[in-house]
């Protein structure tokens, strides 16, 4: 698919664009998922000896390339400040002109060693600096939330046992539902979506509560403080803005704290490329432009809404009609400048002297809307419940087979 | 005669056939006597028609078979097609009569035409009926409903609508019914709603200027008719007072009410709420010609391909909405940090290398030369798995 604009990307690379009389330079930047980033690198994917785009570093240690190690360093060093072999542009271009090793009938990937290919086993569509590859804030955010969320899950399981574990999971999700009150998505892989994770970091209380009296107070404390520190990432990797200068110092700092402390708080916990991503190339990325949120994969990923909005209006014979119709539309609505997107009088705030909810009884309040006897939908609630249980079993399995294996 | 009724000197076969046969008159007779002599004698006159022998072809060839066994059936055999051939003479006698009678009156009716129009020619210019004798004939009921009705009722209509004319016209059909025409007076309301509104717009339209549809919502918006639907005590109109002009041009609204899902029927009916072309918001048939302008430039055309639907030039894409961008004032340089955080100025004017090749440092210039922040997302996942590859500009 990328192949019928490939060209015309690299001719808009090379000449530039003309904006205003002048002619800049283009610089593209990489986002989107990580299988689409990694087909784009012709990476061999996140499981890979190599799995980072950006830098060297082996998914772990291994006695077998124990002198690779060494060198690379692997994505559970958490104290270095850098990764010690950041990827360059360079083995790019050369595995480009070369032929990636499963480019030809007759090469095999085996027929080089680890340092030839780096993981990299198809020609490159595009060479360009690892550094302007973006570092995921939407999948970060996704993954990350629900990985703390299955933390708490394998502490009950270390602490006591597999069914209090399967019972907390279960009472987990519940507390999800009620108190914070947000539920999977159908899709995303049945997880949460970006605006809930933001809501569970911000009622990360709630969920640290659930876990008081069944672990020790030490590991309550330190799940907390990884909540809070999470809350304050994902808060500057999603938000859409330049940060300041101070801000992007604390970000640095701040994941490092969080990878740090997962690590060593919790010696199951495996550094995943996610992870590794967080700590070390999220903070450059942003270090060098300024906003993470500006580059990330939100924008793709909301085309997917906007066309499932829209399905019903962009009908066709066929579904490919329908996204041709679709991208028709989008081509015409370019035509609204932002000056006619931008809303010229902003919602004015309340009254002096507005009646607030205040009273802990107060009908509307959010906690109290259904409580009061009100009428709720029953296929909204039995839809909830349905997809608050296909979670608590998948976060279960997981969580006991990393224990499992711990 | 056999017990059964049955000739003895006729086979089973041939008598229920002549049974069904049923002949009447002079075939019945014929048929009675059955004699060689008669046969032999009508014959040549009245022979069966060649499809009707074919037709009974299989019937001789099953006499046939009989004559071995019973010398009488080529008699009867005669005296069966005489008696087809007779009836169906018959038919066709009574056929060309009736065809002779019909002709014969339509030729009447032609004479009687010709003459009428041929008198009507040679005759003084027709005197137009006064309005008494139209009135008397009406009242007589000298038309028929059929075919004068819907003049009559046109008449009637434009008498009503005229003013002046009698309170209620009677107009007595031929089938003793009467059909009444009274004139009824809508009393206007001080406050209005909307849609009566409309209706004043319309008829003051109509009344101050021959223009209609879309010429006579320019002459509004040309201010060449002033038309006040506003009153003091419309609420509606108290409400349009505040709208300001909008200044977007129709493509910019075109995209606008494409970005937010809105159709245009839907537009079109809060734009007669705001105003209509008085606050500037174009017509549908307006926006039906940008669209239709728009599709043939290329930054907006679709191809469709086997992977899916894609922009044809994304360069153009590209450089339109950077034009856009930086016709409304919101293109922004966004400058790249160095270690220390703070920016690194873009001094540098960049220069296409002479080569095609597209080079890494083509799309990473070092940061002191000028550029614009493009992405390029791929998704591989997504539910519905339909959009795929996204650029964007970042301003």
């Amino acid at each position: 698919m990328l192949g019928t604009h490939l060209e015309q990307v690299r001719q808009l690379v090379h000449a530039g664009v003309v904006v205003d009389g002048v002619r800049p330079a283009v610089r593209l930047f990489l986002s989107g998922d990580y299988e689409a980033l990694c087909m784009m690198h012709g990476h061999k994917g996140p499981s890979a000896t190599m799995p980072c785009l950006n830098c060297l570093s082996k998914r772990s240690p291994s006695v077998a390339n124990a002198a690779l190690d060494s060198v690379v360093g692997t994505l559970h060093d958490v104290d270095t400040l850098r990764p010690s072999h950041p990827r360059l542009a360079a083995h790019l271009v050369r595995m480009v002109a070369a032929g990636a090793p499963a480019a030809e009938p007759g090469q095999w990937i085996a027929d080089l060693s680890q340092m030839d290919h780096l993981s990299i086993v198809r020609p490159p569509l595009f060479t360009i600096d690892p550094r302007q590859i973006v570092p995921l804030p939407l999948h970060l955010l996704l993954g990350i939330t629900l990985r703390l969320l299955r933390l708490a899950v394998e502490l009950v399981i270390s602490c006591l046992s597999g069914n209090d574990g399967k019972v907390f999971a279960y009472s987990l999700a519940e507390t999800s539902r009620c108190a914070v009150r947000v539920s999977r998505a159908p899709y995303h892989g049945g997880v949460f979506i970006g605006r809930e994770c933001h809501a569970i970091a911000a009622a990360s209380d709630v969920v640290c509560r659930t876990i008081v009296g069944l672990v020790p107070e030490r590991y309550h404390q330190a799940y907390k403080r990884l909540w809070i520190l999470w809350g304050r990432l994902g808060l500057t990797m999603s938000r859409a803005a330049f940060v300041e200068a101070s801000e992007v110092r604390q970000f640095r700092a701040n994941a490092r704290a969080f990878v740090q402390l997962m690590k060593r708080g919790f010696p199951w916990v495996s550094v995943s490329p996610k992870l590794h991503n967080v700590l070390h190339h999220a903070p450059d990325f942003l270090e060098r432009f300024g906003s993470i949120g500006m580059y990330g994969e939100q924008t793709v990923e909301s085309w997917n809404g906007l066309s499932n909005q829209n399905a019903a209006k962009y009908t066709a014979e066929t579904e490919v009609g329908s996204c041709a119709n679709l991208v028709r539309a989008m081509a015409v609505a370019r035509e609204a400048s932002d000056a006619n997107l931008v809303r010229p009088t902003a919602r004015k705030p309340a009254r002096e002297g507005a009646r607030r909810a205040r009273k802990s009884g107060d009908k509307r309040k959010r906690e109290n809307k259904t409580r009061g006897g009100e009428p709720q939908c029953v296929a909204t609630v039995e839809r909830r419940s349905r997809r608050g249980g296909n979670g608590p079993k998948r976060c279960l399995r997981r969580a006991i087979g990393r224990w499992g294996l711990f | 005669m056999d017990g059964s009724g049955v000739p003895l000197d006729i086979c089973d076969s041939c008598y229920f056939r002549s049974k069904r046969f049923r002949p009447c008159g002079a075939a019945r007779a014929a048929a009675a006597g059955c004699g060689r002599a008669q046969a032999s004698l009508v014959a040549p006159l009245l022979q069966p028609a060649a499809p009707t022998a074919s037709r009974d072809r299989g019937l001789g060839a099953v006499s046939a078979a009989h004559k071995t066994t019973t010398p009488m059936d080529g008699d009867f055999q005669a005296c069966c097609a005489l008696r087809e051939r007779v009836s169906y003479l018959e038919r066709a006698l009574e056929r060309a009569t009736s065809w002779a009678a019909l002709v014969t009156r339509s030729a009447a009716d032609l004479r009687v035409r010709l003459l009428t129009a041929l008198v009507v020619r040679a005759c003084a210019p027709a005197q137009r009926p006064t309005c008494t004798s139209f009135l008397e004939a009406l009242h007589r009921g000298a038309w028929s409903s059929d075919r004068d009705g819907p003049v009559l009722q046109a008449i009637a209509n434009s008498m009503l609508l005229n003013g002046g004319t009698p309170p209620e016209i009677r107009v007595p059909l031929v089938n003793g019914r009467e059909t009444v025409y009274v004139r009824k007076v809508t009393p206007r309301k001080t406050v209005v709603q909307r849609s009566q509104m409309y209706k004043r717009l319309a008829n003051g339209l109509s009344l101050l200027t021959d223009a209609i549809g879309s010429k006579a919502s320019g002459a509004v918006t040309s201010g060449s008719i002033n038309i006040n639907i506003g009153s003091d005590g419309c609420p509606v109109g108290s409400r349009l007072a505040p709208f300001a002009p909008i200044t977007a041009s129709p493509e910019q609204q075109l995209g606008l009410i494409t970005r937010y899902g809105v159709s245009l029927t839907a537009f079109n009916a809060v734009r007669m709420g705001l105003g209509g072309s008085r606050v500037g918001l174009a017509s549908v048939p307006a926006f039906r010609a940008c669209r239709e302008r728009l599709a043939r430039l290329p930054a907006k055309r679709v191809i469709v391909t086997s992977s899916g639907a894609h922009l044809v030039v994304v360069k153009a894409v590209a450089q339109e909405k950077l034009a856009a961008l930086s016709a409304s004032h919101s293109f922004v340089e966004r400058l790249l940090l160095d270690e220390n955080l703070q920016p690194i100025a873009q001094t540098v004017e960049y220069e296409p290398l002479p080569t095609d090749d597209a080079t890494p440092s083509a799309a990473a210039p070092p940061a002191s030369v000028k550029d614009v922040h493009l992405t390029l997302a791929g998704d591989k996942g997504g539910s519905p798995s339909l959009v795929k590859i996204v650029l964007g500009v970042i301003k």
